[in-house]
């Protein structure tokens, strides 16, 4: 990755480095949609973030699985020794922040991502992170207000808020990294959380890229996709699910209400225990299934069975059970779903939150009906 | 509820009944909406209907006449243009808001209520 700065203006056609923050266990998802763009570069993958060049005619990339997009100001190994003294520490940091580090070239390309053509300096808000180690040397606040003060005499062309701010500058202090953004998208999540995990799973579906080592065939027009336990339809409304059938069903009449009904999207009232629908019907089924955490110990463990039976019962021999489910509860689910004639195929560990799950990806055995 | 809908409905979660398949229906709200027309998508949705399902539900909500009773009177139906727009219509933009879903075996009403079934059963049907 280049480290200089210039003091050209960026153009239409340069290539921009960015880089993604994701949850723990989606790194084969988010690449998978990287490398959907044409000309992408993916250049490093660690803990947390992805980093890529694109053109910066694709630069409003916006992976459905990725927490946040932002164009990458610096990224470099971590050097501050373990025990060295706060101040110390900070003045090392600091020099790191400031010695040809590309603010000014990385702003310019931010104005031209997002359109702004203001000359007037950018209102920006320092989002401090530090973890592993360097948690006992620095303290996220204050180590914002102080690198604020000294970034304020630095980089010319934005200005440093507390309050009222355009955009974040991610700074996050790691036991093996430093890495700074500039943020393309707004909020801790651009898409919260249900909608991310969604995506992951309705991508077990669409992508056979060699990464996934999935299916033999991707997704197909008008194949009709079920989440029995829809809720307020996350699953349903994933952006890589278009031109498919989506039924949902849910007893919760609320949680119906505000399920999005797009033009594809098939609602029922139902109990996932008794889908009123017919035998060998559906092509895929997409379902977030409970935790356990509202159901007492016998009513979950009479209700997953049950609901794993119905799955089965209205999927196509031969297709595909995409189900997210608590990680700490898989052998319970495993078992379910081998007496049904479900046949794992593969796992994906993520964490939902603070949550462990894992997206079990399953196939309706062929002789089954 | 929508046709394609209701194409793919049974009652067959009741206790007692074999197949429940297919509901009849008694709209008393039927609403016209708008749904971008998708040539491949509507020819792929063909081969997943139940014809004479989709034909007796057309006609209970009065929109038989835009389909054949019997989808073999139309030759090549995937390079239909006219043939195919008229399926999309009747398959996805014909809403039953309100009305009723009824067991062919039981008689079991089933609530339609803001374009959306109620299949939700009592103790007693389980």
């Amino acid at each position: 990755m280049t480290d200089h700065d210039t003091l050209t203006q960026p153009q239409e056609g340069d290539f921009v480095s960015l880089y993604c923050t994701l949850g723990r266990g989606m790194d084969p998802f988010v690449k998978a949609e990287l490398l959907q763009v044409e000309q992408i570069k993916i250049l490093k993958a660690i803990e947390g973030k992805i980093f890529f060049e694109t053109p910066t005619s694709s630069a409003n990339i916006r992976p459905t699985t990725a927490e946040r997009v932002l164009v990458l100001i610096y990224h470099n190994k971590q050097q501050i020794e373990p025990n060295t003294p706060a101040p110390l520490a900070f003045t090392q940091l600091q020099k790191m922040l400031t010695n040809g580090v590309p603010w000014e070239r990385s702003v310019r390309y931010w104005r031209l991502l997002k359109d702004e053509e203001s000359e007037e300096k950018v209102l920006a808000r320092l989002n401090v992170k530090v973890s592993g180690g360097k948690r006992k040397i620095f303290k996220p606040e204050r180590l914002a207000g102080s690198l604020s003060k000294c970034l304020r005499l630095s980089v010319q062309s934005l200005e440093f808020v507390a309050r009222g701010a355009q955009v974040s500058i991610d700074v996050h202090v790691s036991d093996a990294f430093v890495t700074v953004g500039m943020a393309l998208t707004s909020g801790t999540l651009q898409f919260g959380l249900r909608s991310t995990t969604a995506s992951a799973m309705a991508m077990c579906l669409t992508l056979s890229h060699d990464n996934l080592r999935f299916f033999e065939r991707p997704l197909s027009t008008g194949e009709v996709i079920l989440d029995p336990m829809c809720g307020k339809g996350s699953i349903p409304n994933a952006k890589c699910l278009l031109r498919t059938v989506k039924i949902g069903v849910d007893n919760d009449p609320a949680q119906l209400a505000v399920a999005k009904v797009s033009n594809n999207t098939l609602l029922l009232l139902a109990d996932a225990t008794k889908l009123p629908l017919r035998r060998d019907l559906v092509d895929h089924i997409l379902c977030d299934l409970p935790f356990g955490l509202k159901y007492s110990k016998d009513g979950f463990r009479t209700l997953i069975p049950d609901v794993m039976s119905e799955i089965v019962r209205v999927l196509k021999p031969g297709r595909r059970a995409i189900l997210l489910f608590a990680r700490s509860e898989r052998q319970f689910l495993k078992e379910c779903a081998e007496n049904c004639g479900l046949k794992l195929m593969r796992t994906f560990e993520i964490m939902l939150g603070v949550l462990e799950a894992e997206i079990f990806v399953f196939l309706k055995n062929n002789e089954l009906t | 509820m929508k046709l394609l809908t209701h194409n793919m409905l049974s009652s067959r979660c009741i206790k007692g009944v074999s197949v429940g398949y297919p509901l009849k229906i008694s709209a008393k709200n039927v609403r016209l909406v708008n749904c971008d027309f998708d040539t491949d998508f509507t020819v792929r949705i063909i081969q997943k209907l139940d014809w004479n399902a989709l034909w007796e539900a057309a006609e209970s909500v009065g929109h038989a006449d835009d389909i054949p009773k019997n989808l073999s009177d139309i030759d090549d139906y995937d390079k239909n243009d006219e043939f195919l727009r008229k399926v999309h219509h009747v398959v996805l933009e014909v809403e039953v808001i309100e009305g009723e879903l009824e067991c062919p075996e039981t008689g079991r009403k089933f609530p339609i209520e803001d374009g959306v079934p109620n299949m939700l059963l009592n103790e007693d049907e389980v």
